[in-house]
């Protein structure tokens, strides 16, 4: 069997498919020449909080200024201006509510916000920590991140394996041993879900999100939005310049084009909408992100039923 | 990297990226959408990637882990291993041989067939995309092969059978 012949397995690459990908391509910003920046202001003014407080090293470590300064420093060393706009629209004082049964279980909360308009980007933080002393909390993504959890054992391949691992900063291997203290109960914080515009059923326009545990014990969460996908002008610019790839058919590349407009300028007015209606006078935008958590059972080595929760929260973005 | 590196790349490997994708995930519209959310991910965090050489191998991993998370997050019933049914499309009837026993495969002996043999990329480059040991990875392929012989007993069925 010849390569071409594992290939024809597949059929086509689907037209829609590579059309996607042209448009996923033309939607990347080139980035502007850089000035390194400000690490070492950054250091000192850490610093200084943290001999003012006792409390600073938790509190800097789960924030965006921790975040965008230690653990993804691309926007700090390339997109000053964006890096700029971030730190310097940073809402603290978040009002929120945690909701629904998984409240009763994790202190899952808004760290802070930053609504940089100018610079279409919406930035959150969040932490969670488990309310009761004998639960310890890690991310759902980090169990059997590998792929190798089965339901029914193969006999012939000795990577197969019915328990489930957990990877941790001690490893990877069975959550008893992987956790910090076995004795706990295990959660795992599942938050896939998108932050939906008040009680609509409209999305914000995720642009990437990342989480993990710190070495403190919480979890963080951090998620970037693209609020340029709310406007029709940016969404008519990502088209605007759009050549037919080679070897593709141009009747069918336009119509692909066409429905992908419409339908990113149709979100694009609903996302709108949704903010204008769920604005209060204030200018404090109410959202909201469903989450889930999975105790799990060291004994039987399974997950249990997800409980869920709910963040309500507000931001102020005018 | 510049934006002209990244789409060249990114179009050189749009066929081995929907043959990933939809290993993993079987319907085409979930494979789009791991796929735009790789590229916009490996575009953000372009600069941590210093051997631009080791793009294909960076660019996949970062695949394969977005089609992981994408899976775990299907309720159980939905992660079936298939790949989609796509008997409408003229394959062939070696084509449709051929699927049937990639359909055989568990993913974890699929992905690395498809890796190594379809894309060419050497065992330590798969090992690093899957994070799994080179020795792991030979067993996998070693066993993907013998499924597949079983399978398809009338051909040859690898022409590199060296590993």
């Amino acid at each position: 069997m010849k390569r071409s012949d594992l290939d024809r397995a597949f059929a086509q690459t689907p037209e829609a498919f590579s059309a996607r990908i042209d448009q996923t391509l033309r939607m990347l910003k080139e980035e502007r020449p850089v000035k390194k920046i400000t690490a070492r202001a950054v250091l000192a003014a850490a610093l200084i909080v943290i001999l003012a407080s006792g409390i600073a090293y938790a509190v800097i470590s789960l924030g965006q200024e921790w975040y965008f300064n230690n653990r993804f420093t691309a926007y700090q060393e390339h997109e000053p201006q964006k890096h700029q706009a971030i730190m310097d629209n940073l809402q603290k004082d978040i009002a929120q509510e945690n909701t629904g049964n998984a409240a009763e279980l994790t202190a899952f909360k808004v760290l802070d916000a930053s609504w940089a308009q100018a610079e279409k980007v919406f930035t959150l933080s969040l932490s969670a920590s488990p309310l009761n002393p004998g639960d310890e909390l890690h991310g759902y993504g980090d169990l059997d991140p590998d792929g190798s959890w089965v339901v029914a054992l193969d006999p012939d391949d000795p990577d197969t394996r019915t328990d489930h691992w957990l990877w941790t900063e001690k490893g990877f291997g069975l959550p008893q041993d992987t956790m910090t203290d076995p004795s706990k109960r295990l959660l795992l914080l599942d938050v896939w879900d998108e932050v939906y515009i008040g009680d609509s059923q409209v999305p914000l326009p995720m642009w990437m999100s990342d989480h993990f545990t710190t070495p403190e014990g919480p979890m963080m969460v951090m998620m970037e939005f693209d609020l340029g996908l709310m406007e029709d002008e940016e969404i008519n610019k990502i088209f605007a310049e759009a050549s037919v790839p080679e070897g593709m058919d141009k009747a069918v590349f336009e119509k692909n084009q066409q429905e992908q407009q419409t339908r990113l300028l149709n979100l694009a007015r609903d996302r709108r909408e949704a903010v204008d209606q769920h604005t209060d006078q204030a200018g404090y935008l109410s959202l909201r992100f469903p989450y889930r958590l999975w105790p799990f059972d060291l004994a039987a080595n399974a997950l249990g039923e997800a409980v869920e929760g709910e963040l309500h929260f507000s931001v102020k973005i005018r | 990297m510049d934006e002209a590196f990244f789409t060249r790349e990114v179009k050189a490997r749009e066929r081995s990226l929907y043959r990933i994708a939809i290993s993993y995930l079987r319907q085409d519209a979930d494979a789009a959408d791991a796929v735009q959310d790789a590229l916009l991910t490996a575009w953000e965090k372009r600069h941590s990637l210093r051997e631009t050489d080791y793009f294909g191998t960076w660019l996949t991993r970062i695949l394969i882990n977005g089609c992981k998370t994408r899976l775990r997050s299907k309720p159980r019933e939905e992660r079936l291993n298939e790949l989609p049914d796509q008997a409408a499309q003229n394959i062939g009837e070696d084509g449709l041989l051929i699927r049937e026993a990639l359909n055989s495969l568990n993913l974890k002996y699929r992905v690395p067939l498809l890796l190594y043999y379809l894309d060419g990329y050497p065992i330590r480059e798969v090992a690093r995309m899957m994070r799994l040991p080179q020795g792991t990875v030979k067993s996998r392929l070693s066993r993907a092969r013998k499924l597949m012989r079983e399978k398809l007993t009338d051909q040859e069925v690898f022409e590199d059978e060296t590993i």
